[in-house]
């Protein structure tokens, strides 16, 4: 269903993605992990086109896009067909929280304003903000602003939805109410590409984990294979920070 | 002070007031149009046209109006004429509008740039990346978001505006000022003091009346929107809490 | 057409006035300060009847432009000055007041209410912490005052306050309509003696846009000095 060759983005004088290729299946939940600055989120933006690769093809769906010679309308095409959820959740600070959700189906899919609200309610009914329809973004917690920001994009009914670390900008309570909100968005099968940090939430959820340092895909696999089997260093080393508590590395492994 | 005749010349100076209304309004929407484009073309960071642009909007911010309008009074014709069209003349009251124009344009680019620079990246992206087209994008988050940045600034704009409107009897527009100074040499300079007093009145008029029309404009932001639902959510709370006791 | 020597001569002739020019814009945006600290005082401290006519005066003052005011007070100031010597005894001949003085007088009026505010702003930006920790430390009012807020309220204005210089400097050019010859009366006098007044008016610009470009640059300078050691 998304199927990523051989990305290279480069930013001045840095190489930031040195080839990646990248597989993603219909439902699977895909979690980006790694060290920070490595590419990670700059590889999910490439996906909807926020970031411009210098090389590379994407497939999704339908669509077959060669990033070096990507057009206007095939940039429009590949955001249709995804939805981002951002850190800082960026919604709409002028528009009240129906109307941050019904306004993206009426302007980008054309949908009546009855059908678009009844979607929006639908949805945001289901992130349990039925009561705050009238409120707007800034009168509204941090953990409250990214469920609404979770329904805005699945009121448009992507056939991926990027989750780009969505709780990195939360006070640490706010956190689980939306994991609760991601892990029912995974339960519904849609195809997901999460960046995070929270690594217990990734091993839990996830059908495909891809471990990136320093532009490239160092290991990728499921979680059970990521988490507790590997037998590479760097994978380990990373993951020991997490006390994971079922990784054992030997102090040799480590230096070598 | 002689009361009775600043009541008596009132009328006399408000029959000049059109021209003044003419020329600011004129000034002030063709400017704003100016701006627009300028400041479209200043955010594009284009390799030729910007520093040229740059370059207009600090000339245009370092020299005094009433340069300005004499540069055009006088200079617009010899470059018409070097153009190689037969231009004459340009009257008075055409220059004044034209100097104030190309001084607005820069003057409320330099309003327009940093407001909508400071609607966040982050509005662009969400929109960019749930399938807006720039068009769209603009009208429906962009536009909303900068308006309440940029209005108190434009509001300025247009009282300096106006001020700068009571210069332009040194072309020789017969405005209020120009009428003025009629007047006076007809009573030998006596009764200055009450005829700039009321010359003084009247713009203040003016600028309020201004003031009020950009009060009503904000009314219509998102900011204020914000602000009236609050106040609403507070005096209903308040109200429930009543009827419990 | 164009008379590149008129021109070129022009800058030359009109530069003289420039000196003369700074100075009084320099005097004139000192006295606003000094009126507009006084104006922020009596509306800090809410200075009863003085606070309600401040605001009022704000609004007339914001809603006349310099030039009316101006020709106000060439009317209304020495008939003012000639009743109140009047009726103290005092000899004193209205025509002998130096234009120059009354210029002076309206744009510090004029601008001093912009400078309370400047004045205002800078005060409520120093950090509240900063005159804290200076009272827990035993400083009296007017030392925190002196050693703390102004130094920092000073840095927080100067864009501002030298934004205010040219805007003085610019606004003088109204001045040559009193006799009081600034950059822009000295391009008029050369134009009427020249007949040449496109060039004369030409080199008056240049010479006020290399002046603010000049005085920008300068003031960014001393600016970025007086901030080492904030960051």
């Amino acid at each position: 269903m998304l199927s990523i060759k051989d990305l290279r983005l480069s930013f001045k004088d840095n190489e930031i993605l040195k080839g990646i290729d990248l597989e993603v299946n219909k439902g699977d939940v895909v979690t980006l992990i790694g060290p920070s600055g490595t590419g990670k989120t700059t590889l999910l933006r490439c996906i909807n086109y926020l970031e411009k690769p210098a090389k590379g093809n994407i497939i999704l769906d339908d669509l077959n896009i060669d990033y070096e010679k990507i057009t206007k309308k095939e940039i429009l095409a590949l955001r249709r067909k995804t939805a981002m959820v951002f850190q800082q959740y960026n919604l709409f600070k002028n528009k009240t929280v129906i109307e941050n959700v019904m306004e993206p189906q009426m302007i980008v899919q054309r949908k009546s304003r009855k059908e678009a609200y009844e979607t929006s309610v639908e949805q945001l009914d289901k992130v349990g903000l039925i009561d705050k329809l009238e409120s707007y973004p800034s009168q509204l917690s941090g953990g409250q602003q990214q469920r609404v920001s979770i329904a805005r994009a699945l009121a448009l009914k992507p056939e991926v939805v990027l989750f780009d670390e969505p709780t990195s900008a939360l006070d640490p309570e706010l956190v689980g109410e939306v994991l609760k909100v991601i892990e029912n968005v995974v339960s519904t099968g849609m195809t997901i590409v999460l960046v995070t940090h929270e690594m217990s939430f990734a091993q839990k959820i996830s059908t495909k984990i891809v471990f990136m340092d320093k532009g490239n895909i160092v290991e990728e696999g499921s979680s059970k294979s990521i988490f507790e089997d590997s037998t590479n260093a760097r994978t380990k080393e990373f993951l020991n920070h997490f006390n994971t508590n079922k990784l054992n590395v030997t102090k040799e492994e480590v230096y070598a | 002070m002689d009361v009775a005749y600043m009541i008596e010349i009132f009328p006399k100076l408000i029959m000049t007031l059109p021209i003044t209304l003419l020329i600011i309004v004129v000034s002030a929407i063709f400017g704003l149009l100016l701006s627009i484009g300028v400041t479209y073309l200043r955010l594009k960071k284009l390799i030729i046209i910007g520093p040229i642009l740059e370059t207009y909007v600090s000339f245009m911010r370092s020299t005094p109006i009433l340069i300005q309008l004499f540069l055009v009074f006088y200079g617009l014709p010899v470059l018409m004429n070097s153009l190689g069209f037969n231009a004459g003349d340009f009257g008075a009251i055409t220059s004044s509008i034209i100097a104030l124009i190309i001084f607005n344009g820069a003057y409320l680019s330099e309003i327009l740039r940093p407001a909508y620079l400071s609607v966040e990246r982050g509005q662009h992206e969400a929109a960019d990346s749930l399938g807006y087209k720039p068009i769209e994008k603009f009208r429906k988050v962009i536009f909303p978001q900068l308006a309440p940045i940029a209005l108190p600034g434009l509001g300025n704009a247009i009282i300096y505006l106006v001020h700068d409107t009571s210069l332009v009897f040194t072309l020789g527009v017969v405005d209020i000022m120009g009428q003025a100074k009629l007047m006076l040499a007809n009573t030998y300079g006596e009764n200055k003091i009450e005829m700039y007093l009321a010359i003084a009145i009247m713009y203040w008029l003016v600028c309020l009346s201004s003031d009020r029309i950009i009060k009503l404009l904000e009314h219509f932001t998102y900011l204020k929107r914000i602000k009236r639902k609050s106040k609403v959510k507070k005096t209903k709370v308040y109200k429930e809490s009543v009827s419990i006791q | 057409m164009f008379d590149i020597g008129v021109f070129l001569n022009g800058i030359v002739e009109i530069s003289k006035v420039v000196p003369k020019t700074l100075l009084l814009a320099m005097f004139i945006l000192l006295l606003a300060l000094i009126m507009g600290a006084f104006i922020y005082l009596i509306v800090h401290y809410k200075v009863p009847i003085l606070s309600q006519v401040i605001v009022v005066l704000q609004s007339f003052l914001r809603g006349t432009p310099n030039v009316v005011l101006l020709f106000f007070m060439f009317a209304a100031l020495p008939e003012l000055l000639t009743s109140i010597t009047e009726s103290l005894g005092i000899p004193f001949d209205a025509n002998k007041i130096e234009p120059v003085f009354i210029v002076i007088l309206t744009f510090s009026i004029s601008l001093s209410v912009f400078q309370s505010e400047i004045i205002r702003g800078a005060i409520l930006s120093v950090d509240q912490g900063q005159n804290e920790a200076a009272h827990s430390l035993g400083y009296s009012f007017w030392q925190t005052f002196r050693k703390v807020t102004l130094p920092q309220a000073l840095i927080a204005a100067f864009p501002d306050i030298m934004n205010s210089l040219l805007v003085i400097i610019k606004g003088l050019s109204l001045a040559y309509l009193f006799t009081v010859i600034d950059i822009l009366g000295q391009a008029k006098l050369l134009g009427g003696f020249t007949q040449r007044y496109l060039e004369a008016f030409a080199a008056a610009a240049i010479i006020y846009w290399v002046l603010c470009v000049l005085l920008t640059k300068i003031a960014n300078k001393i600016e970025f000095k007086m901030r080492e050691g904030f960051n």
